[in-house]
């Protein structure tokens, strides 16, 4: 995992987003009768250190896009770039989320192993692959579980073990699809609070898709709003909340109202 | 704590039931023979079956049998199995050589294995290798099925999970592919497993290979009198049976505890 020159690298990228979205389009079944355009023109573009989130009506190609984004999906045309560098495969300094945790982290796994496949796989040994469990574990504020298997834990708890996954590897951006979308109402709460810690803490780009407009309006620096499928950017919504955020506090400001009206504008004028 | 004490007594409650429904099968069967309904020529009476059995567990000609019968039980499954595995794996992960072969597998799953023992008999006689080759046939078409589903079903999150984290070739055949498709693997095992010890019974009664088959049939022909024997047989093949169909269970829940299917049924271990 130990890229270039760290120094000469920040320097080279500290002027260019993380991720850049020139034009994308994709079609399913393309060159076919059963064509289906599912992402018509998206561009956009994430600096370093953002915290943006994807909106848009439900259908609207919200999924297709992460997936394109993240490098499991190629796109039909358009390009979207990852540190300058066009995306072929999953990049290494890119880590997912995704909504299903119960599904996605292993259940033949432990806590530990499963926050330790990363790791494995980067060729880290073992005693520093076992510090840095610890260490990620307790950036997701989870205690003593790394023994139990995920599916013996609460929802809430497992989503933070998959961040925690995620994390592991040191990533510059986390990427995730609806991460707290089966959550209860408390526990989404928490969750919100927890990723806005660790973003600050790590210092990480964070790009969120999620339907919830509240949701967006809370965590983002700048909101990407989709128009119903197919998707094209319909507006891209500058969140000039202060930060620290609180739930209660940011959530009943006027301006949080104002920019949760016009997001709601936005989506149901579009779906 | 009083839940466990309550799972405790349905354990005790359910092994009594079971006991008394044995006790009664066995008691009925001595009625019906005792007051005639049975007819003696056919069908002995318990008390002379189970002291014929008894007799039998002392004697080394049965557990002579038994061995002959578990090595080519054990031997044609480990063959059978193993090779089920390599090629269902193969076949489940390209989706070309599936589509060409998957019509022929399914054919050949079908044929009658008793249908072929004829042929078996003809290339090896009444040997260790015909049993083995039998059993090894008749578990690897129907495992090798299985195993080729066990390897295809693995769930898109995870299929996408191990892309995101850049599992590739064997770490992720052996952390993912075959981990997903373990629970596939084990169910099929302990029907490969219960199948072949009829195939190996079967071999031997009607191929005449050494085993507990042979045995049975040399009590049949030995006359009315050896009809006891052949009942304590009967019932020896079928403990058999209970024995790997439970052992192969054993197995299933230890290796897969973390599956859903057996997260409730035992201690995790941690």
């Amino acid at each position: 995992m130990a890229g270039p020159d760290p120094s000469v690298a920040a320097a080279k990228r500290a002027g260019e987003p993380v991720l850049s979205v020139r034009t994308l389009a994709k079609a399913y079944d393309a060159g076919t009768s059963r064509e289906k355009l599912a992402i018509a023109e998206v561009s956009f573009d994430v600096a370093r250190g953002e915290f943006v989130c994807v909106v848009g009506p439900s259908g609207a190609g919200k999924t297709t896009l992460l997936r394109c984004l993240s490098g499991l999906l190629g796109p039909t045309s358009g390009e979207v770039r990852f540190e300058g560098t066009p995306l072929r495969a999953v990049p290494d300094r890119l880590s997912v989320v995704f909504q299903d945790y119960s599904r996605s982290l292993f259940p033949w796994l432990t806590v530990n192993r499963n926050v330790a496949v990363p790791l494995r796989v980067a060729g880290v040994g073992k005693q520093q692959r076992e510090a840095r469990i610890q260490e990620v574990l307790h950036a997701v504020r989870l205690g003593d579980v790394g023994r139990s298997y995920p599916w013996q834990l609460s929802g809430g708890m497992q989503q933070r073990v998959a961040i925690a996954r995620a994390l592991a590897q040191q990533p510059d951006m986390l990427l995730m699809d609806e991460p707290f979308a089966s959550v209860d109402a408390q526990t989404r709460f928490d969750l919100e609070d927890l990723i806005l810690e660790v973003r600050r803490e790590l210092d990480i780009t964070v790009v969120l898709v999620t339907h919830d407009i509240d949701e967006a309006v809370y965590l983002a620096d700048r909101i990407v709003v989709l128009t119903g499928a197919p998707s094209r950017v319909q507006e891209i919504v500058d969140v000039p909340l202060e930060r620290p955020r609180t739930q209660l506090g940011t959530r009943s400001s006027e301006a949080f109202g104002r920019l949760r009206r016009h997001l709601m504008e936005l989506v149901t004028t579009s779906s | 704590m009083s839940a466990d004490s309550g799972r405790v007594g349905a354990r005790w409650s359910s092994i009594a039931a079971r006991t008394a429904v044995v006790v009664a099968v066995l008691a009925g069967w001595e009625y019906l023979s005792a007051s005639g309904s049975l007819d003696a020529s056919s069908f002995p009476s318990m008390t002379d079956t189970m002291a014929e059995l008894a007799r039998q567990l002392v004697s080394a000609d049965l557990w002579t049998a038994l061995w002959h019968t578990v090595r080519g039980w054990a031997t044609g499954l480990a063959i059978g199995a193993s090779l089920a595995v390599l090629v269902g794996t193969l076949l489940g992960l390209n989706r070309f050589a599936y589509l060409s072969v998957i019509p022929v597998v399914e054919f050949l799953k079908t044929v009658p294995v008793i249908a072929i023992l004829p042929l078996a008999i003809v290339v090896w006689g009444a040997t260790l290798q015909m049993k083995v080759f039998l059993v090894a046939f008749g578990v690897f078409w129907p495992l090798t099925i299985q195993v080729i589903y066990g390897v295809r079903a693995v769930d898109p999150v995870v299929r996408d999970t191990a892309v995101v984290l850049r599992l590739r070739g064997v770490r992720r055949f052996v952390g993912v592919t075959l981990p997903s498709a373990a629970p596939f693997i084990a169910t099929g095992l302990r029907v490969a497993a219960a199948v072949g010890l009829i195939l190996t019974i079967i071999a031997e009664l009607i191929g005449g290979a050494k085993g507990l088959g042979l045995s049975i049939l040399t009590t049949v022909n030995a006359g009315p009198q050896r009809l006891p024997a052949t009942y304590a047989l009967i019932l020896v093949t079928g403990v058999a049976g209970v024995v790997v169909t439970s052992a192969f269970a054993r197995l299933e829940r230890r290796v897969l505890h973390w599956h859903e299917s057996q997260r409730n049924l035992a201690p995790t271990g941690v």
